[in-house]
């Protein structure tokens, strides 16, 4: 069972690394995006906090997005599409693992961006981190609350274009109303308000948090806004979810 | 292995009416019948990919039921694997899934395609995918096995390429295999399996349906019955 559930994982990753637009959006664009904005506006402070204390988690967030909500959604659909899960329902191999070893994949991509998020701030711009270990393991349940999502989109979506389409008209929104490179307080009432419904808004609010504690007390209400709002999300998430694979069992 | 009145019921379509036969290896059954008369979808279930509506598919005599996907090899109609996958690379995959299995060089030698182990597999013609399909179904030393229609698209040269290495990996092995070339179906199948719109016509031996039919021409006989009619797939 190790030996499949390994060969599988290399797999995975070979066929991963042999399509470099998914390594090119998901991993290279987000950190010459962070290399970028943090020449140009590392000195500036942000409602009261660094640059780096502001866009690491951002940052991180939108990596981890890339990597697993979009990339592995697009995976799931694109397989499901073309009739490989079909095809490997006939082996003994069962469809969980096989999902299973998608979502690790998945998994280790996002968190490898963001240790060269992090190796990029420590030292090409001599950034301390506040909590590391706190900021972490945030980090990585993050991962699994994206990988969730990024998946449950997968399971919901039967169509390659109509998850691509998708993709294109909620993540540009959402990639600018996530505080994460454009400050939201420069934008207009009517788009702030739009991004309390933004899962990448919220999640970034949580690991700034995690990154620094003492910004909790500065804004605990949003602070609790956002975890009942990524909670009610996988919820609802997860009903629909599991209505449809039901359905389709 | 016996399969016991299969229905399969699509919304409000009958695409599979109380299907019964029996067979046993070594066999090869010819699965025969216009588009949309339900071979597909018969095929499939006997894989375990669909489920029947109501009946059951005993494999008791070849295996136990908890252990068929070990035991089975199949080629679906439309066979799709990962994008950027080398031949050696699906074969080592696919031979991770079972318990038993056979040696990837003595399969690729077999099937003569050793040379093409560092191919991508979605680069590969149709009669050379088709032979790596065949080293995917036959990587388990499978005792019962379901081809779906895999000399479509296939020449001449190919078909028979295919046929022949068919032969030399089965080994006391049930093979159901479905096509639309009927005198391939006569040539190398000893039994057949003919549906006509999701009902079972025959199941048996060719030799005593040609005996029924009063002919020995598969061709003739299946215009005669089906009338060359295309319904469109229903599978």
């Amino acid at each position: 069972m190790m030996a499949m559930l390994i060969e599988q994982l290399k797999v995975e990753i070979k066929v991963y690394l042999r399509q470099p637009f998914y390594l090119l959006f998901s991993l290279l664009m987000p950190v010459f995006s962070f290399l970028f904005f943090g020449m140009m506006y590392g000195n500036v402070d942000y409602n009261g906090f660094s640059f780096f204390a502001n866009y690491i988690p951002g940052f991180s967030v939108i990596i981890l997005f890339a990597s697993s909500v979009y990339n592995i959604g697009n995976q799931v659909v694109g397989d499901k599409e073309k009739g490989i899960y079909k095809r490997l329902s006939a082996t003994p191999i069962s469809l969980g693992r096989i999902m299973g070893v998608v979502v690790f994949k998945g998994f280790l991509l996002a968190l490898l961006g963001f240790v060269i998020i992090l190796l990029l701030a420590v030292f090409r711009f001599n950034v301390t981190i506040p909590n590391p270990v706190i900021y972490c393991v945030s980090y990585v349940v993050t991962i699994v609350y994206s990988l969730c999502l990024g998946f449950g989109a997968g399971i919901l979506i039967d169509k390659l274009n109509t998850y691509s389409a998708a993709m294109m008209a909620f993540f540009m929104p959402m990639f600018i109303l996530s505080d994460t490179t454009i400050p939201l307080s420069m934008m207009p009432g009517s788009f702030q308000k739009v991004a309390m419904i933004n899962p990448l808004y919220h999640m970034t609010n949580v690991l700034r948090v995690a990154w620094d504690i003492e910004r909790y007390s500065s804004d605990v209400k949003g602070f609790w806004f956002s975890m009942v709002f990524l909670v009610g999300l996988i919820i609802v998430a997860g009903i629909f979810v599991g209505i449809k694979w039901k359905k389709k069992k | 292995m016996r399969v016991n009145n299969i229905k399969k019921d699509f919304k409000d379509v009958e695409a599979l009416k109380d299907i019964s036969f029996e067979f046993e290896a070594p066999s090869f059954v010819g699965v025969i019948g216009h588009n949309g008369s339900g071979k597909t979808t018969m095929l499939e279930i006997l894989m375990g990919i669909q489920t029947a509506t109501s009946g059951t598919v005993d494999y008791s005599n070849e295996f136990e039921l908890k252990d068929m996907k070990e035991n089975i090899g199949v080629i679906l109609q439309s066979n799709a694997f990962y994008s950027n996958m080398k031949v050696i690379e699906l074969l080592r995959l696919f031979k991770s899934y079972y318990k038993d299995s056979f040696d990837i060089n003595y399969l690729m030698e077999k099937l003569k395609i050793t040379d093409y182990q560092n191919k991508y597999y979605d680069k590969l013609s149709g009669g050379m995918k088709q032979k790596v399909n065949l080293a995917l179904a036959f990587i388990n030393k499978p005792k019962v096995v379901f081809l779906d229609e895999p000399t479509t698209g296939l020449d001449p040269r190919a078909r028979h390429d295919f046929w022949t290495v068919l032969k030399e990996l089965c080994n006391d092995t049930l093979l159901f295999l479905s096509s639309h070339y009927m005198e391939e179906v006569q040539k190398y199948c000893d039994k057949i399996v003919y549906l006509k719109d999701g009902e079972l016509l025959y199941a048996g031996a060719l030799d005593k349906f040609f005996d029924q039919q009063e002919s020995k021409d598969l061709s003739e006989i299946y215009l005669r019955i089906s009338g060359g009619k295309d319904d469109g797939d229903v599978d």
